[in-house]
C-alpha cells in the first residue's frame, strides 16, 4: 500500500492554507501603566491617536494608583473588555528588576486576556520618555506561520504606507539535528533522503503561505511590501539578525493558544530579549 | 459441443488429485489475507506441487530445445501488458498529471458534495479505464479523503469511498487493459482494444449513471442548497493547488503527450501496420520504455515500484494452469461450462455471466478468468466460440462485478475497505456486503440483459 500513502502525501501537499485579511478592530483601547510610565503612557496615547487604525477608538486608563495587586485590575479589565492593551514591561516592579524580563504583572496579562497587547519600550531610568516606533518595518513572527492570519494581519495593519512587512519563519536548527539523529539510528530509513526531504517540506508549507498571503496583501493593503525569511537557524540568533538587519519598528507573534504554550515558546524568548523594540503579543 | 480430447489418456483418479491441488490454491488465495501470505507465494507452491505431481503422475509434456516446457505455459502477452503498463503508469504518475487532473475536477465542484460524488466516481470509472482499477481506487480514495476532510465532510466518506470501490470495477470493464480479466479473456477471444471499448462504453456509462444515483440515495450526499454555504465550500477547495505535484513542467507536459499517444495507439493497434503483428503487449511495453528514458537515471527507483507479486503470481499460475490442463482439469471444468452454454442462446450467457461472478465474489477473479478462457478457447464442437461470442463477454461482466458484492471479490475493492480502516471508519466484511449487494445485483441484473442484447446483435 505504499501507492497510497504517496497519494495521501501529494493531496495534502497540495491543501494551502487560506488567508483573508481582516483590518484589526482596535475601538477599545486599554492604556495600563503605573508611576514610572504616566508620561510615556500619554505620549504613546498621542501617537496612537494619529494612527489610521485608532481613528475611531475610545482610550481607558488605568492609572497607578488604582492597584497594588493583578486580582484588584482583573475586574476592571474584564468590564472594560478592550480590543487592545497598551502597557510597559516590569509594572511595579522595583527598578533593581532585571530589564530581560516581562514582570508579573505582563506574564499574567498575556495569559489571562484575549485581546492583544502592544508593548511600548521606554527606559525608566528616563521618565516620561518614549521612542515613537518607526512602523515603516514591523515583523511578525512565528514558531509555524501557516494558517496564523490573525497574527499576519495585524502585523499588515500596523505597517506603515510605504513600509515593509517581514514575515518570518525560522525552524529550530537544534531540534531538527535531535530528530535526525533519532531516524539516523533507524536502519530502514534512508538518512540522506530524509534529511533532504524533511528539511524542504519543512520550509515548503510557510513558503508557500506566504506567497498566499503576499498575492492577498498586494490587493488589500496595496501601499505596503512584503519581505520574507524562511530559514533554518539558531531561533534567537537569525530572529536578532533579522530584526537588526531590517531595524524594526515592531515585533509582532503570538502569545496566546490552547495550550498556553505560546509564550513559552520563542515568543517568550524575543520578548525578554528585545527589550528596546516594541512588541505586539497577538 | 465437447472440448478438445487430450492426447494423453488421463486417469480421473490423477485428474481428481490436480483439481484438489487447483482448489486448494483458490482456496488460499481466498483467505490470503488470513493466512499472510501473498499472492505469488500461494501460487508458486502450487506451481511447485503441480509440476512434481505432473512429473510423477506422467503427464507433463517434454521440453523441446533449451528452453522447459513449463515456460511456454506462461502467457507473455499478459505478462507484456501488465509489466509494460505497470512501469507506464508509474512513471506517467510521478509527472503529476493524474493529481494535477484530479484537483482540477475536484476545485470545478466548488465543493458541493454530490457534484464531488458524481465527478470522483466519473474519474474513478476513467481511471479505472485507462489505467487499471487498483492505481484508480488509490488516486481517487486518497484526494476524496483529503477533501471531504477540508470540507468537513467527514461523515460522507464511507459512501463515497465505497461507492468507488464498486465503480472501480465497472470502469474496469470499459477497455481492453483495464482489469485483468480483460486482458487474459480479451487476449483469447482476440477482441481488439477499440471493439471492446465500442462494446463495453454504453453498459460502462448506464452502469456508472445508475451506480451513482443509487449512492446519492442510499448515503444521503445531496447538493449545497444556502448560497452562504456553497460560498463557504467554494472557497475551502480553492486553497487546493494543483500544480503542487508538479516537479518539471517539461515532464508533466511530454507525459501528457506520450499519455494520449499511449491511449491512441492502443485504440488502433489492431489496424496499424507492423504495431498489428506486435499486439498490446508490445504496445504497452514500449511507452513504458519511452517513460523510462524520461527518468533513466531513476529507472531502479522505477523498477522497485513494479508489482513482482502480481506479474510472479501470473507466471506460476499459467504453470498451475498448464499443467491443470494436462491433467484433464480444464476438460472437466469445460464439461461444465459446457452445460451451462448448452442451457441455450438466453439463460446459457446469463448462467455463465451470474456463475462468473459468485465465484469471483470469493475468491480472485484473475484464475477464474484464466481457467475459463482457456477452457472456452479449446471448444471446438459444433465450432470455436468467435471474438464476438457473448459467451465471452458473459464471463468478462461476470468476473469483473463479481468483485462488487465482498470486499475480496476485486483488489480494488480491498483497497477501498483499506483506505476505509486507515481512516478509522467501521466496515465489517458483512457490513460491506450488506451494503454492496443491492449494487451488485441491480449491476448484475443490467449486465445481464445488455449480454443478453449483444447475443442478438
Amino acid at each position: 500500500m505504499d501507492n497510497l500513502d504517496v497519494f495521501e502525501s501529494v493531496f495534502k501537499r497540495a491543501v494551502r492554507d487560506p488567508y483573508k485579511y481582516a483590518r484589526p478592530d482596535f475601538s477599545r483601547v486599554l492604556m495600563l501603566t503605573d508611576a514610572s510610565y504616566s508620561q510615556a503612557s500619554q505620549t504613546t496615547q498621542e501617537w496612537l491617536s494619529d494612527h489610521p487604525l485608532f481613528s475611531n477608538a475610545e482610550f481607558q486608563k488605568i492609572e497607578s494608583a488604582t492597584y497594588n495587586q493583578w486580582i484588584e485590575i482583573e475586574p476592571t479589565i474584564q468590564k472594560i473588555d478592550p480590543s487592545l492593551i497598551v502597557t510597559h514591561r516590569l509594572l511595579k516592579e522595583p527598578p533593581e528588576t532585571s530589564k530581560h524580563s516581562l514582570g508579573a504583572y505582563l506574564d499574567t496579562l498575556a495569559q489571562a486576556t484575549d485581546c492583544p497587547i502592544l508593548i511600548i519600550p521606554n527606559s525608566r531610568e528616563e521618565q516620561g520618555s518614549m521612542k515613537i516606533p518607526d512602523l515603516k518595518s514591523v515583523i511578525a513572527v512565528a514558531d509555524h506561520l501557516s494558517g496564523h492570519g490573525g497574527l499576519v494581519s495585524n502585523a499588515a495593519a500596523f505597517t506603515a504606507d510605504g513600509g515593509t512587512l517581514t514575515l518570518c519563519h525560522l525552524e529550530d536548527e537544534d531540534t531538527f539535528s535531535y530528530y535526525m539523529d533519532a531516524i539516523e539510528r533507524i536502519p530502514e530509513i534512508n538518512s540522506t533522503v530524509a534529511r533532504e526531504k524533511i528539511q524542504r517540506q519543512l520550509l515548503a508549507k510557510p513558503r508557500q503561505y506566504i506567497e498566499t498571503v503576499t498575492a492577498v496583501l498586494k490587493t488589500d493593503l496595496p501601499n505596503i511590501s512584503i519581505d520574507s525569511v524562511i530559514e533554518f537557524g539558531h531561533l534567537i540568533d537569525r530572529y536578532r539578525q533579522a530584526i537588526a538587519k531590517r531595524q524594526a519598528g515592531l515585533l509582532v507573534f503570538e502569545s496566546k493558544d490552547d495550550t498556553q504554550l505560546a509564550m513559552h515558546s520563542v515568543g517568550y524568548s524575543l520578548a525578554i530579549e528585545f527589550t528596546e523594540t516594541p512588541l505586539l503579543l497577538i | 459441443m465437447s472440448v478438445p480430447a487430450d492426447p494423453h489418456i488421463v486417469s480421473s483418479t490423477v485428474t481428481f488429485m490436480h483439481a484438489g491441488l487447483l482448489a486448494a490454491m483458490v482456496a488460499a488465495l481466498a483467505f490470503e489475507e488470513k493466512i499472510h501470505a501473498q499472492k505469488s507465494v500461494i501460487t508458486g507452491v502450487a506451481a511447485v506441487f503441480a509440476l512434481l505431481l505432473g512429473a510423477a503422475t506422467h503427464v507433463l509434456p517434454e521440453s523441446h530445445g533449451h528452453v522447459p516446457f513449463y515456460i511456454g505455459f506462461i502467457d507473455w502477452g499478459v505478462i507484456a501488458v501488465i509489466l509494460g503498463s505497470s512501469l507506464f503508469v508509474d512513471t506517467a504518475t510521478k509527472s503529476g498529471i493524474f493529481s494535477w487532473l484530479a484537483i482540477r475536477i475536484t476545485k470545478m465542484t466548488a465543493g458541493d458534495p454530490l457534484k464531488l460524488l458524481v465527478s470522483y466516481g466519473v474519474m474513478t470509472v476513467i481511471f479505472s479505464a485507462l489505467l487499471n482499477n487498483v492505481t484508480a481506487m488509490i488516486i481517487v480514495g486518497s484526494l476524496t479523503v483529503v477533501s471531504l476532510r477540508k470540507l468537513g465532510r467527514e461523515k460522507l466518506l464511507l459512501g463515497f469511498l465505497l461507492c468507488e470501490g464498486l465503480l472501480t470495477n465497472i470502469g474496469g470493464l470499459l477497455t481492453l487493459i483495464s482489469s485483468v480479466p480483460n486482458i487474459i479473456v480479451g487476449n483469447t477471444a482476440g477482441i481488439s482494444f477499440f471493439k471492446f471499448f465500442i462494446v463495453s462504453a454504453p453498459f460502462v456509462t448506464l452502469a456508472t449513471a445508475v451506480t451513482l444515483w443509487m449512492a446519492a440515495r442510499l448515503f444521503g450526499v445531496h447538493a449545497l442548497s444556502g448560497e452562504e454555504e456553497r460560498e463557504k465550500a467554494a472557497a475551502l477547495i480553492e486553497t487546493f493547488d494543483e500544480n503542487d505535484g508538479i516537479e518539471s513542467r517539461g515532464f508533466f507536459i511530454a507525459a501528457w503527450i506520450i499519455f494520449g499517444l499511449f491511449i491512441l495507439t492502443l485504440a488502433t493497434t489492431s489496424v496499424l501496420p507492423y504495431i498489428r503483428d506486435l499486439g498490446i503487449g508490445f504496445v504497452a511495453m514500449a511507452f513504458g520504455v519511452m517513460f523510462l528514458v524520461k527518468v533513466k537515471s531513476e529507472a531502479d527507483q522505477t523498477y522497485r515500484n513494479v508489482d513482482w507479486d502480481l506479474l510472479l503470481f501470473f507466471c506460476f499460475l499459467f504453470i498451475v494452469i498448464g499443467v491443470a490442463e494436462h491433467a484433464g482439469v480444464l476438460g472437466v471444468i469445460g464439461n461444465g461450462v459446457l452445460k451451462l452454454m448448452a442451457l441455450g442462446d438466453t439463460a446459457g450467457p446469463a448462467a455463465l455471466l451470474w456463475a462468473s461472478s459468485i465465484a469471483s465474489s470469493v475468491t480472485d477473479n484473475i484464475p477464474l478468468a484464466a481457467v475459463l478462457a482457456k477452457t472456452m478457447s479449446g471448444i471446438t464442437d459444433p465450432a470455436p466460440l468467435t471474438s464476438s461470442s457473448n459467451y465471452w463477454w458473459a464471463v468478462i461482466y461476470g468476473a469483473n462485478l463479481g468483485g462488487n458484492i465482498t470486499p475480496i471479490g476485486s483488489a480494488s475493492t480491498l483497497v477501498a475497505v483499506t483506505i476505509i480502516h486507515k481512516n478509522k471508519l467501521e466496515l465489517s466484511f458483512v457490513g460491506f456486503v450488506v451494503k454492496a449487494v443491492p449494487f451488485a445485483l441491480v449491476q448484475l441484473v443490467l449486465a445481464t440483459i445488455y449480454v443478453f442484447i449483444l447475443g442478438k446483435i
